[in-house]
């Protein structure tokens, strides 16, 4: 009996093992391709229909993504669904205009118009007429025309502006009530109009400046009016219409979507008549580029001068783009050594600790970029003694960015002085440099107490630099203001050092320089979510002291102006969290809202820049690098570019012209 | 014990409500909201554009209407809409994530309870052996171990190194390109199949337990056991809808393999600790005494009499376990990347998302509650000298 239960706990072992095995076999090929033809049919999936699908016939490129995407909706996709993952798979629309790889010129996309027509008077009202390229047609092969603007705009119209990015993309003009004064934000676009079916009158309802006009409604998307219209037509709400898959649905750019998986893949297959296929661009330093296309050549962007930094032909070479979903780094990593993906694609880059794991395998390549963002330090201008100007050039004297950049985070981190990052290079003020640079540690207290002293402040006890133990002793105490007001306790909140380490490290040393100075500052680690949550919280302007937090940026920097005007505080819902009020620097945003010329608006945006760094209602800290790997059988156009590779990655962009190394 | 159970109902519908309602609280509590996280530090948003979202969210309202509306539409099984992807129902994201977790924690669970199981036995029965040294130090060992750097390991060594097993996912996409089907559609059918042949192969073994005579009962089991296996090759090969989904469900449980056995080496030593202490005990009974009197086999005085009685807190704990399964576990769904019900029940408290979180936990509360209920009423079948009173 022993014997023969033995055999049957085999058995069933046994059995086990088959039922895995049984499972994981793989059949024929032959019986696959047959039954699954028979099936597609009658099976729900969310597969793109069927026409929209070539085979694939070139190589595949795989890349890693680590967050699933929202939508397949490309216009879901912009709205409040919108990250940054849905960004990068979806495969763009097409616009108007475009940003030039890797510079970020802006180029003619869409429009004929080498350069963005300017906003002309027009009655009581203000527009623009642009012509469009005749040979654009969309993925199913139908030519865009000057209809699916105007239907894009009038759908963004009927579900009254969309949320999202849709207000700033197309802002639609509204009634302002007459019992109150204008209303900036019901400034925007009256109607768009087709003029002939290459010719498009785009009307506003004031006269915009370039962030509006080109850099919203002149790059904003464009959607084919025959797959959309009836869908927009059917929908009662923006909720219903995001409802509709977008998978397969016609675009202007070179891949159309296939097939998306939740949680595992998502596909993009090559279309075979991408208009701008075989187009060669040649784009040099100061951001001109030539492009020769059906056998003329034509310079946008100014005389090109200097090296070329990008000269390739627009694909697609890859006859599919999969985007694997890995939930983790490291997994991506292995998989990336393995040869299973060729690119991380990631909006932070990858991890420091894998870079040198990286960097060891023969097969991959690091590329190492500056983030188009900065992180700072805000004061609350609206209490004492954040206020006192003198008081944020001293504490900000006290900082020594170089020494935090490179020594204590150990290169982890880029010191930044500007609210453009150099890399912005058109827009960058290069020459814009830190309070007390150069100084010594010793040299900043002294000229920090200078600065407080000038200002009438006073101490009990003045903080000395003791050269014989190299610190301050004894430190300031006693410090006050120039109407005698003590300086009270302050919170310095930064997030802690699980979420951002560098940010974490940071706050902790200038705790150190503030208490050197006698002023009583506790930075205190903080859920990123709580910090937000006070600081843009209207009614908890007054709850706050300083804090660190970060701003990822766009390539227009409208932000130098929209974080400080005093319209923008964050009392009434806006961006400027310090309560920074400067009739000087609202001008200038006046200024900068009317610019018709680029080279007014960045004249503009380097003296705001200046007056920031004056003023200090922020004390610009640092930026990071972004580090990218991929592996060595594929090619990009070129690789150094402000925010790295995957910038140029949404909407496949650089994936285009991605070809498989020789 | 019918009044036990519809007073056990009621009580777990009462202790449910009360649930809910701290769990929306906790929730609301909160600092900021997810209008805020997702928008207030995008420059590119404007504040108009915060106000529509806030709106689309029924975040203006007054918080105790908005409870008031959640909690009517709750229990009318509407679980609203998530605010992290709207206008996606919470109910199907829920039904996208609940499927790919079961099949993998489920699995887990019964192979590391099985293993576990196996093992305290022995250890029970070799106790002070080199062998329950060498089993209980390794066990334990794995137990405590550092359970990412353990799952990155065996990625590294079986599917990078040696090239045996997939790197994370639950398929490979290249597999999948124009598939006829969604992974979902497979997991189901998967699972649908795999418990419907346990089931079977269940009922023939419990049938047959009733047959007296011993030479007929281990031919019945055995025969049931076979046909079962025949059946599910035969649904897999031998029909057009599991011969067209075979090479799906095959890359699938192909991707299963390393995090089973990785979720079963690192959990079966919980189990088998328990499992022998509660073997060791029992083999001080009386009965084993007895059985040990009689004659019987010492593999018989083990399997048949000590360990079938020591089965009740094993049962107990698979029970509870089970419940829990849907919770997921973000680990293993992280370094596998294995989305599943664990990293919607992170991100979407980590987003503020509080639809989709509060649908979520209540998923697990509900699951706990019954798991509970499961277990008084199993401990009086188990045990005879459980009753539980009028």
């Amino acid at each position: 009996m022993r014997i023969k239960l033995a055999r049957w706990r085999w058995i069933a072992v046994l059995g086990v093992f088959t039922l895995v095995a049984a499972a994981c076999a793989q059949p024929g090929t032959e019986e696959t391709t047959t039954t699954q033809a028979e099936v597609a049919e009658t099976t729900t999936t969310t597969k793109a229909p069927e026409t929209t699908e070539p085979e694939p016939t070139g190589y595949t490129l795989t890349v890693a993504i680590f967050s699933d995407p929202t939508t397949d909706n490309p216009w879901a996709a912009i709205d409040t669904e919108s990250d940054v993952w849905t960004g990068y798979v979806n495969p763009g629309q097409g616009s108007l205009y475009g940003f030039q790889f890797p510079t970020y010129t802006l180029a003619p996309a869409l429009a004929a118009d080498p350069e963005p027509p300017t906003v002309q008077p027009d009655g009581d009202l203000w527009s623009v007429t642009v012509n469009l390229r005749d040979d654009v047609t969309w993925s199913d092969g139908t030519p865009m025309t000057a209809e699916d603007v105007v239907f894009t705009f009038e759908t963004v119209k009927k579900f009254d502006g969309l949320g999202g990015n849709f207000p700033s993309a197309w802002p639609l003009a509204r009634e302002d009530d007459p019992s109150t004064e204008e209303d900036e934000s019901n400034n925007g676009v009256v109607s768009v109009e087709a003029l002939s079916p290459t010719q498009v009158k785009i009307t506003f309802n004031f006269d915009p400046g370039l962030a509006i006009w080109p850099f919203s409604v002149a790059i904003a998307p464009i959607y084919q009016k025959a797959f959309w219209g009836p869908k927009a037509e059917a929908a009662a709400d923006s909720a219903a219409f995001y409802s509709e898959s977008g998978l397969g649905a016609p675009n202007a750019t070179a891949y159309n979507s296939s097939e998306r998986e939740p949680g595992a893949f998502w596909r993009n297959v090559a279309i075979d008549n991408y208009w701008d296929q075989g187009t060669r661009y040649t784009v040099y330093e100061n951001g001109a580029f030539t492009v020769e296309r059906g056998g003329t050549t034509e310079t946008y962007g100014g005389e090109p001068s200097g090296d070329v930094v990008a000269d390739y032909v627009e694909g697609p070479y890859a006859s599919e783009i999969v985007y694997s979903l890995y939930s983790d780094q490291n997994s991506a990593v292995l998989a990336l050594t393995d040869g299973e993906v060729d690119f991380l694609l990631n909006p932070l880059g990858l991890q420091r600790g894998l870079q040198q794991l990286v960097l060891s395998e023969p097969e991959l390549n690091v590329i190492v970029n500056e983030q188009n963002g900065f992180r700072y330090l805000a004061f609350n201008t609206r209490k004492f003694p954040m206020s006192d100007k003198a008081f944020r050039q001293a504490l900000a004297c006290r900082i020594d960015k170089e020494f935090m950049a490179n020594t204590v985070l150990g290169g982890a981190a880029i010191a930044a002085n500007s609210l453009v990052p150099p890399g912005n290079s058109f827009w960058a003020n290069p020459d814009l440099e830190e309070t007390c640079a150069g100084l010594s540690e010793q040299e900043r207290l002294e000229k920090a107490v200078q600065i407080l002293r000038d200002a009438g402040w006073t101490w009990t006890q003045e903080p000395v630099w003791d050269e014989a133990n190299r610190d301050v002793i004894p430190k300031g105490e006693g410090l006050r203001g120039p109407n005698g007001e003590e300086v009270p306790d302050l919170t310095l909140l930064a997030p802690g050092p699980g979420y951002d380490p560098l940010r974490a490290t940071y706050s902790l040393f200038i705790e150190g320089w503030a208490e050197d100075l006698g002023i009583p500052v506790k930075a205190e680690p903080t859920g990123f979510s709580v910090i937000v949550d006070k600081v843009f919280e209207p009614s908890a302007v007054m709850d706050w002291d300083m804090y660190i937090l970060g701003w990822g940026l766009g390539v227009f920097p409208d932000h130098v102006f929209d974080f400080f005007k005093s319209s923008q505080d964050s009392a009434v819902g806006g961006f400027n969290t310090p309560g920074y009020s400067n009739p000087d620097f609202d001008a200038l945003a006046d200024q900068f809202d009317r610019a018709k010329t680029l080279e007014e608006a960045r004249d503009l945006v380097k003296q705001a820049d200046a007056m920031i760094a004056e003023d200090l209602p922020y004390v610009v800290l640092f930026t990071t690098p972004i580090i990218e790997a991929y592996r060595n059988t594929i090619e990009f156009p070129a690789t150094t570019t402000l925010d790295g590779i995957q910038n140029w990655f949404g909407g496949v962009g650089l994936a285009t012209s991605t070809k498989q190394a020789a | 014990m019918t009044r036990y159970v519809v007073r056990r109902l009621a009580q777990m519908v009462l202790l449910f409500v009360v649930f809910l309602t701290v769990t929306w609280f906790l929730l609301y509590a909160l600092p900021g909201d997810i209008v805020k996280q997702k928008f207030a530090t995008n420059p590119n948003i404007p504040p108009e554009a915060r106000q529509v979202a806030i709106e689309r969210l029924g975040l203006d309202k007054p918080v105790l209407i908005q409870f008031r509306d959640y909690m009517i539409n709750f229990f009318q099984l509407d679980f609203g809409l998530s605010f992290n992807q709207y206008p996606r129902k919470v109910s199907d994201i829920i039904a996208e994530r609940l499927p790919r977790t079961i099949v993998l924690f489920l699995t887990a669970l019964v192979s590391y309870y099985y293993a576990g199981f196996l093992a305290g036995k022995y250890l029970a029965w070799r106790r002070g052996k080199r062998g329950e040294m060498v089993v209980t130090i390794g066990g334990v060992g794995l137990y405590t171990v550092f359970y990412p750097w353990f799952a990155l390991m065996a990625i590294w060594l079986f599917a990078a190194e040696l090239g045996w097993l997939p790197i994370s996912k639950f398929l490979n996409p290249d597999e999948w390109r124009n598939a006829p089907f969604t992974a979902n559609q497979v997991f189901i059918r998967l699972f649908m199949t795999v418990l419907a042949v346990s089931v079977f192969m269940a009922a023939v073994v419990l049938l047959a337990n009733r047959i007296r005579d011993h030479r007929p009962r281990t031919f019945a089991k055995l025969g049931g056991v076979a046909l079962g296996v025949v059946l599910f090759i035969w649904y897999w090969w031998g029909t057009a809808g599991g011969a067209l989904m075979r090479p799906y469900a095959g890359d699938i449980a192909e991707h299963l393999i390393l995090p089973v056995a990785v979720l079963t080496a690192v959990n079966f030593a919980g189990i088998m600790l328990l499992t022998r202490s509660s073997m060791l005990e029992t083999m001080r009974e009386d009965f084993i005494l007895t059985a040990r009197a009689k004659g019987l086999s010492e593999r018989a005085v083990r399997d048949r009499h000590a360990a079938r009685t020591a089965l009740l807190p094993v049962t107990t704990s698979l029970v509870l376990a089970v419940a829990t399964v849907i919770d997921g576990g973000i680990l293993t769904e992280t370094v596998f990347s294995w989305p599943g019900m664990g990293e919607v029940l992170v991100t979407s408290v980590s987003n503020e998302d509080i639809p989709l979180a509060l649908a979520s936990f209540s998923f697990i509360g509900i699951m706990a509650l019954v798991g509970h209920f499961l277990v008084d009423i199993l401990y009086g079948v188990l045990d005879p000298r459980i009753r539980v009173g009028g």
